[in-house]
């Protein structure tokens, strides 16, 4: 019992500290469009941005009641709902795990610090993962017994995370994974197949119906929505958010090698911190030993092929495995198809992660595989002669073992997570900086018109009411042209741009001349953490522009 | 043997990984908020500020978008600006191209103002003359102060509030006030409509002396309301008046944007002089300095080059009587389409606005579809398929 009321303590504390600690800046495009919803909802003016996200802003105009700063109030209904999803992570841990490994696992995916950063920011990530442990829960009870109530609640769940974050649809493979089961347990019971198969997919849309419908309520009737959908889905495939970076220029192999190096494991898993990469390497070689401690013969024992055992396996999946393989579905997603700079897309796989690390940590020897809720009370099963004793002993000594290095985890964790919330939630992040450097500039010389051409900052300025105006561009060509149209202003422009540029047309470091540089940590502003501004200087002399 | 094709295999995805480019493969949203005008024209500024003009890539740009100018514009305009390009006018064609995206601000306007019950249909509308104003905004900039057109950018939210909203999931729902938003995007236009004039095309007859300045200044399309078809002979005696209209206000726009659109309107009612451009011009230009100057840099630097008399005179002459009708033809197209105000009522060619979608139809497809599928499946659990 002692477990649960820690953990309940544990989570009150960690909420307490989310919540001195909420960032007060909108320092991306899309954190600007998330505020600006709150205000006013529409789709078109890209607040927020295309699909919607409507559960998730509803939730933070509920907050906005009682949290007047706008990006406050979304942090605040993520600190409740991950807070809240401590209940659903404990509730499959249980499954696999005794009480102390179950706390130790909800408490290093609570803690895990990028995920935390992401929790007191104004994004949807956190709130899409808290409701994603809940529909992960639903769905494994589902599994367990396909009853129509667990299933029906599952499928409502899954309509609840897509409601909230769109892009974490891979998950959605679960549910035909249910469907295929329960398909085979109609079938084998003799009921027919068609009419349930056909009530299940209506349920499914019909839950996934109730936010489409209020989006496209929002925007004053269907046709309306089906005509913006079209408008914005249509074409742009890469010259939006994603295409236009870095990203652009990887092959596939950079691509992973970034992927599962940098954003998954360095950036998402230790937060660029040493010290918790060593303690998740001390404890990822605990999990191994004892994973292959208890490893029983069974293993080797299995015969048949390799298809009829994954077909009999996806039968009747084990809880670890089925939860590895809907993360690896969606890391695959998030590898092809997800912005490679935004490290935040991998989020919803860290608290799978921590928790499929503490089920192999805590992995029981396997003599008495009937009590697989019980991890720490299996003892082995027969104490033989003096080697074999000192093997049990062995044995049993690395789950406690491993139960320390998690604690370590876990307070290592809190430490470094904890001090990076609060730097964040202090510290002006680069395009912050930037708008004050502007500001300043023009107050210094007030006779002169400044035109600064940006990427992705013109959002933040803009929402800044930045004095100093402010234009997005991509295209050098046009860029030119809008230098003619005005030629009396001092044109300012952003190293992104800079770079844009220089892609298009080849080097143009003669033509500009660095101004300030502005920077903040690369973990809280993934893409414009380091920005410099230059001034124009233009063609050198004798190619003046021809009017 | 299976080791051997697991081995190929993995080579073989292997090679595949290393090689694959990706940048295909990132997914995003797209931005819904462009106007096809204006990038048209951005595509034909940028080519033709280069200092060699690519007429080859501004022409291609202007056949793509020709069908919708014409259709919404008019056809004389089109032709303007065919012939514009054709004859190499790489300052007139960026003018009246500008002029263009001007009377696109009129249109997105009055269909707004027409479709204001249309919620979804109107801030579409209202979100593409918004495009268009950015795209405009560099240019607008040079000649306006910056207080003005922060004024601008607020009257577009002013607008955008004024179409109502019907919240979500019904919080935040707010009505639509029709008033609010015609004086918002009366505003707008009011204060953009006299920096980018439009210029009827006139054949190069004299084409060392009219190249680039009498046939800009002297033959400004900007006719009061009156000007009829009836009005052939005294066409261009009243354009001296729209020109001088055109000097005073930016002086005024700084101060306060009511009297501005008195301004716009009533000026050229009152006929002045044929000096009085160049006085008002002069007075602009000491008044305000540098920014007004550039809004008028023709009347300021070649005062002489536009006086009426001259330029309209040779333009007579050169031109002959049936193209003079033309003009005043095109003229009025183009007033039509470059109104002073906007009201909502005007009859927009209604093409791209036409609904084509009839609910019942859909319904049916969709029914339809649905009895086929159903009727598939029975048929085959019948012929035991399943």
């Amino acid at each position: 019992m002692a477990a649960p009321a820690f953990l309940c303590a544990a989570v009150v504390v960690w909420a307490l500290v989310s919540f001195m600690h909420r960032s007060p800046f909108v320092a991306s495009w899309d954190e600007v469009d998330f505020v600006l919803a709150l205000d006013r909802f529409d789709l078109l003016a890209m607040q927020p941005h295309f699909p919607g996200y409507p559960y998730f802003v509803m939730g933070a105009m509920a907050a906005a009641r009682f949290v007047s700063n706008p990006p406050q109030a979304y942090a605040s209904f993520n600190i409740v709902l991950m807070a809240l999803a401590t209940i659903p992570i404990w509730l499959l841990a249980r499954r696999r795990l005794s009480p102390v490994w179950s706390a130790l696992a909800v408490l290093l995916a609570l803690t895990a610090p990028y995920l935390w950063l992401q929790t007191v920011r104004p994004m949807s990530e956190a709130a899409g993962i808290a409701m994603l442990w809940w529909f992960l829960w639903s769905w494994w009870r589902a599994m367990e017994r396909r009853t129509l109530g667990r299933i029906l609640a599952a499928l409502f769940l899954f309509g609840i995370v897509m409601g909230i974050r769109l892009s974490f649809a891979p998950f959605g493979l679960a549910l035909v994974w249910l469907l295929v089961l329960s398909g085979m347990d109609w079938r084998r019971q003799g009921k027919r197949l068609w009419p349930r198969i056909l009530l299940f997919g209506c349920a499914a849309a019909a839950f996934q119906l109730l936010w489409v419908a209020g989006l496209a309520l929002s925007e004053g009737g269907l046709s309306g929505f089906a005509k913006l959908a079209a408008a914005f889905t249509a074409g742009h495939f890469s010259e939006w958010g994603g295409g236009v970076t870095s990203a652009a220029e990887l092959s596939f192999a950079e691509r992973v090698l970034r992927f599962a190096g940098d954003n998954v494991l360095w950036t998402g898993m230790f937060a660029r911190s040493t010290a918790l990469l060593a303690t998740a390497a001390a404890l990822l070689l605990a999990a191994v030993l004892a994973a292959g401690a208890a490893r029983s013969p069974r293993g080797s024992a299995r015969a048949g092929s390799r298809l009829a055992r994954a077909a009999a396996w996806l039968c009747r999946p084990s809880l670890p495995r089925a939860l590895a393989a809907l993360a690896g579905a969606y890391g695959a997603w998030a590898l092809l198809a997800q912005n490679i700079d935004k490290p935040r897309h991998m989020t919803p796989l860290i608290g799978v992660m921590w928790l499929l690390l503490s089920m192999l940590c805590a992995a029981a020897p396997q003599a008495a595989p009937a009590h697989l809720g019980a991890a720490s009370d299996a003892s082995p099963a027969q104490p033989g002669s003096a080697p074999e004793r000192r093997g049990a002993r062995m044995r049993r000594a690395l789950p406690a073992a491993g139960a320390l290095l998690a604690a370590g985890m876990v307070a290592l964790q809190a430490a470094v997570g904890g001090a990076l919330i609060a730097r964040q939630a202090s510290e002006l992040p680069a395009v912050y900086q930037l708008e004050q450097g502007l500001r300043e500039l023009a107050k210094a010389k007030p006779e002169e018109r400044f035109v600064v051409y940006t990427w992705e900052e013109t959002r933040v300025l803009q929402y800044l009411h930045s004095p100093v105006t402010n234009r997005r561009i991509e295209t050098y060509g046009y860029f030119l042209s809008d230098v003619q149209a005005d030629p009396s202003a001092t044109i300012l422009l952003t190293d992104h741009v800079l770079r844009g540029f220089e892609a298009q047309v080849g080097p143009l470091r003669e033509q500009v001349q660095p101004v300030a540089r502005y920077r903040s940590d690369g973990r809280f502003e993934p893409v414009y953490n380091d920005i410099t501004l230059y001034k124009w200087i233009g063609e050198p002399k004798g190619a003046t522009p021809k009017t | 043997m299976r080791k051997m094709f697991m081995k190929t295999a993995m080579l073989v995805v292997a090679i595949f990984l290393v090689l694959a480019p990706t940048s295909a493969w990132a997914y995003s949203y797209g931005d819904a908020n462009t106007e096809d005008v204006a990038e048209t024209f951005k595509v034909v500024a940028a080519a033709l500020s280069k200092s060699s003009p690519d007429w080859k890539t501004a022409e291609a740009a202007h056949k793509e978008r020709r069908e919708e100018i014409a259709a919404h514009f008019g056809e004389s305009v089109a032709k303007t600006l065919d012939s514009n390009i054709k004859a190499r006018q790489a300052k007139e064609t960026i003018a009246n191209y500008k002029a263009l995206l001007v009377m696109n601000l009129d249109r997105r306007f009055e269909n707004t103002l027409k479709d204001v019950s249309d919620y979804t249909n109107a801030k579409m509308l209202l979100a593409k003359a918004r495009a268009t104003f950015v795209v405009l905004s560099p240019y607008a900039e040079a000649k306006l102060s910056a207080a003005k057109i922060q004024s601008l950018n607020a009257d577009f939210d002013t607008a955008l509030e004024a179409i109502g909203n019907p919240g979500l999931f019904g919080v935040g729902q707010k009505d639509a006030d029709e008033k609010a938003l015609k004086d918002a995007v009366n505003r707008i236009y009011g204060s953009l409509k006299p920096l980018f004039p439009y210029t009827v095309y006139k054949a190069p007859a004299k084409p060392a002396a009219g190249g680039g300045t009498s046939s800009d200044k002297g033959t400004t399309a900007k006719p009061p309301t009156t000007a009829g078809t009836g009005n052939t002979d005294k066409g261009t005696a009243s354009k001296p008046a729209a020109s001088d209209a055109k000097p005073s206000t930016p002086a005024k726009d700084a101060e306060k944007e009511q009297q501005d659109d008195k301004a716009v309107q009533t000026a050229p009612d009152a006929a002045p002089p044929a000096d009085a451009p160049d006085a008002a011009a002069g007075d602009a230009a000491a008044d305000e300095g540098a920014t007004d100057a550039a809004a008028d840099d023709t009347a300021a630097e070649e005062p002489a080059a536009d006086q009426p008399a001259d330029a309209a005179s040779t333009d007579d002459q050169a031109v002959a009587d049936n193209a003079a009708a033309d003009d005043t033809a095109a003229e009025g197209e183009v007033a039509s389409a470059e109104p002073d105000t906007i009201d909502g009522t005007k009859e927009h060619a209604a093409m791209a606005r036409t609904d084509k979608t009839n609910p019942a139809v859909t319904v049916g497809v969709i029914g339809g579809v649905a009895v086929v599928g159903a009727g598939a499946v029975w048929l085959a659990r019948r012929k035991g398929f399943f």
